[in-house]
């Protein structure tokens, strides 16, 4: 055996992943060759203090950071008493079924999804194509057919980036706090401004193509301050 | 009497020569001092200077945060990137023979680095800064240029392919419409300027959410809905778009 | 009863004592209980944010990261009913946390390779190699947070936090030779990190 196919071999030889006889041909090298022998010692030194790393805490202020967004979650989100489909969703359920009927009961599914894509597909046949808007997404349901909509992507990533850099702004130089917050302020009145417009008409191409436009440059800029080091 | 007259004589003679000899000291310290400070604005410490060859179709890659960014062309094979200001953030490195990328690190504080870049004519660009200036002179290569808080100023253009927005910056554009080539620009909250040949051929798509739209001399084969334009001069050959949110639209004649 | 026995014994006691109570505070915690969510928060903070802060080479992402896992699972602790344990559960729920961030940021997970960078083999040469000197933990972790991103991915989720080459192949949407084979370029650039430290 030569050093380079021995050394490829030493971290599946040290996890024991090699064969019986794989494994007899590596012992047998590392007792003739030095060179490959410091290599295995190392790495099984590597591996054995990996596994001992020590755990690192953040700083104090982080669980104040996640309590204070915790205490504003639960404030928004409305206090109810379980519904029924919490209720529902809580309870367990058992089924016995032979598998007769469990066959008859994943065919009568798979006939019931089907029917339900194809006619689906039937009644969407004819609706023009919306920019940014798929009219098959679950966003449709309930609109008016001809509504755009926002990906929903869009939204989310704007939204992910927007509460990162908003925790990252303090440290920075004010000028550059500036620079960013007032450039924001640009987009949010823009965006008001399209919500306005299409509230007024919700089929305005125009101010649906805004929209979408200030959520773009929004995300690009939010991505440029994210980069801030 | 002549005693005297000779003591003064030898006082008088010395004195000339402490002048003498002081002079003889003091005009090569002046000459040294003249020579430091010379030597002092040549060689600024904050100053970059980079030049890379390049052949076949090149590119530029240009990312400033913060600071002016002035492309002029020139007839090297030559990328040639002159900075000043805090250049250690700098990093600039070529990639493969005829792209070269510049990339200034993006910092807590605000640390204004300010770039002159000489490229060949037929150079691509792709220049984005956050706030900062971008102006681009006679370049005939694709250009794509991002800013958020600077103004845009492309002069002189001749490109097939140019895609200009700012999003509080004024966008400015003085240039030819090529046939079959396409035209970006876009200032959310400030003017778009766009100054192009009579005798462009294009289809023009202008939209401001305020209405604030002025074709100039121009007169179209089109229609408005108030908020969007959309019509086609000459022919239709070129696309052009321009748009707004609350700034205002400028087209025209050379 | 042998001495290894009985500490083996006594640690999966332990476990078995904290799993018990991470299912009630996880009960509590979803009945809205904050205390409870903050017990949890003390038992496995540390442990979370060390994943992160070794899988991303950032203390402040880490901090970050470790803030949306928690807020994660406080949102999704609900749908924790006890058929893991919740320490494995957490733990997915990071490991999901750090790829999608890479995935956000761009980061190209097999970007393992630098130009010229040839750790494989040991240049065979007439004089003995060097050892490495004794690892020190500290120098390691350094020399962790050095590794290329899919490099470091791959040796943390699997020699440090000992997850098999079949899940991480799952995890990265990779095959297991790629992970085992990124694992072992991991483990000899880090070989040569720490030997460069001397």
């Amino acid at each position: 055996m030569i050093c380079s196919e021995c050394q490829q071999r030493l971290s599946d030889y040290l996890d024991g992943h090699l064969s019986i006889g794989e494994g007899v041909r590596i012992e047998q090298h590392l007792m003739s060759c030095q060179i490959c022998k410091v290599v295995h010692d190392d790495l099984a030194q590597i591996i054995k203090a990996s596994r001992a790393l020590p755990l690192h805490a953040p700083s104090p202020v982080l669980w104040q950071r996640i309590q204070a967004q915790i205490t504003l979650e639960a404030e928004a989100k409305p206090q109810t008493s379980e519904s029924w489909w919490g209720q529902l969703r809580n309870r367990q359920f058992h089924l016995t079924l032979s598998f007769p009927q469990l066959a008859a009961v994943a065919a009568a599914f798979v006939f019931v999804i089907a029917s339900t894509i194809v006619l689906t597909q039937l009644s969407t046949r004819n609706l023009s194509s919306v920019t940014g808007g798929d009219p098959n997404s679950l966003g449709n349901i309930g609109r008016p057919l001809n509504v755009p909509v926002l990906p929903e992507d869009l939204e989310r990533q704007v939204n992910e980036y927007t509460n990162l850099v908003n925790k990252r702004k303090e440290s920075w130089d004010p000028k550059v706090r500036e620079i960013f917050e007032r450039n924001m302020a640009i987009l949010d009145m823009s965006m008001d401004e399209c919500q306005q417009q299409l509230r007024r008409n919700q089929t305005d191409q125009v101010a649906f193509d805004m929209l979408r436009m200030a959520y773009q440059k929004k995300l690009e800029i939010l991505q440029d301050f994210a980069a801030i080091e | 009497m002549a005693t005297q007259n000779k003591a003064k004589g030898k006082r008088q003679e010395a004195k000339g020569n402490a002048v003498l000899t002081f002079s003889f000291f003091l005009l090569p310290l002046s000459l040294l001092l003249l020579l430091f400070c010379v030597q002092g604005q040549t060689a600024s410490p904050n100053q970059f200077s980079q030049s890379f060859k390049v052949s076949g179709q090149p590119h530029l890659i240009l990312d400033n945060p913060f600071g002016s960014v002035s492309v002029r062309p020139w007839n090297k094979n030559e990328i040639q990137v002159l900075a000043d200001g805090l250049v250690e953030l700098i990093k600039a490195e070529q990639a493969g023979d005829n792209t070269v990328k510049v990339e200034t690190r993006k910092q807590r504080k605000l640390e204004i680095v300010n770039f002159t870049v000489n490229v060949p004519t037929s150079c691509s660009l792709n220049i984005r800064t956050i706030s900062g200036r971008v102006v681009v002179r006679g370049v005939s290569g694709e250009i794509k240029t991002q800013t958020v808080d600077g103004d845009i100023e492309l002069i002189y253009i001749k490109s097939k392919d140019v895609d200009a927005t700012s999003n509080s910056g004024r966008v400015t554009y003085l240039g030819d419409l090529v046939a079959k080539g396409k035209y970006n620009f876009h200032s959310s909250n400030n003017a778009v300027d766009v100054t192009i040949p009579a005798t462009a051929s294009f289809r023009l798509t202008a939209t401001s959410l305020r209405q604030n739209i002025d074709l100039g001399d121009f007169k179209f084969n089109g229609s408005s809905t108030g908020t969007r334009f959309t019509g086609d001069y000459a022919g239709g050959e070129a696309i052009l778009n321009l748009s707004t949110h609350q700034g205002s639209i400028h087209l025209h004649k050379k | 009863m042998p001495d290894g026995a009985i500490s083996e014994l006594i640690q999966v006691t332990i476990e078995a004592s904290n799993t018990v109570s991470d299912l009630e505070l996880a009960a509590g915690a979803a009945a809205g209980d904050v205390r409870a969510f903050e017990r949890l928060y003390e038992l496995h903070h540390r442990r979370v944010y060390s994943l992160c802060l070794r899988m991303l080479g950032s203390a402040v992402e880490a901090e970050d990261l470790t803030q949306e896992v928690f807020l994660q699972v406080y949102r999704k602790i609900g749908s924790f009913r006890g058929e893991s344990a919740f320490t494995t559960w957490l733990h997915r729920l990071t490991v999901n946390q750090v790829l999608m961030h890479f995935r956000k940021r761009g980061v190209k997970l097999e970007q393992t390779t630098e130009e010229g960078d040839f750790t494989n083999v040991v240049v065979v040469g007439s004089e003995r190699p060097e050892a490495m000197p004794i690892v020190d933990r500290i120098a390691l972790d350094k020399a962790i947070s050095e590794l290329p991103p899919g490099y470091r991915t791959v040796f943390v989720l699997h020699d440090v936090e000992g997850h098999e080459h079949e899940e991480i192949a799952t995890m990265l949407g990779c095959s297991v030779g790629t992970s085992k084979s990124q694992l072992h370029k991991a483990r000899m650039k880090l070989r040569q990190l720490l030997t460069k430290k001397v």
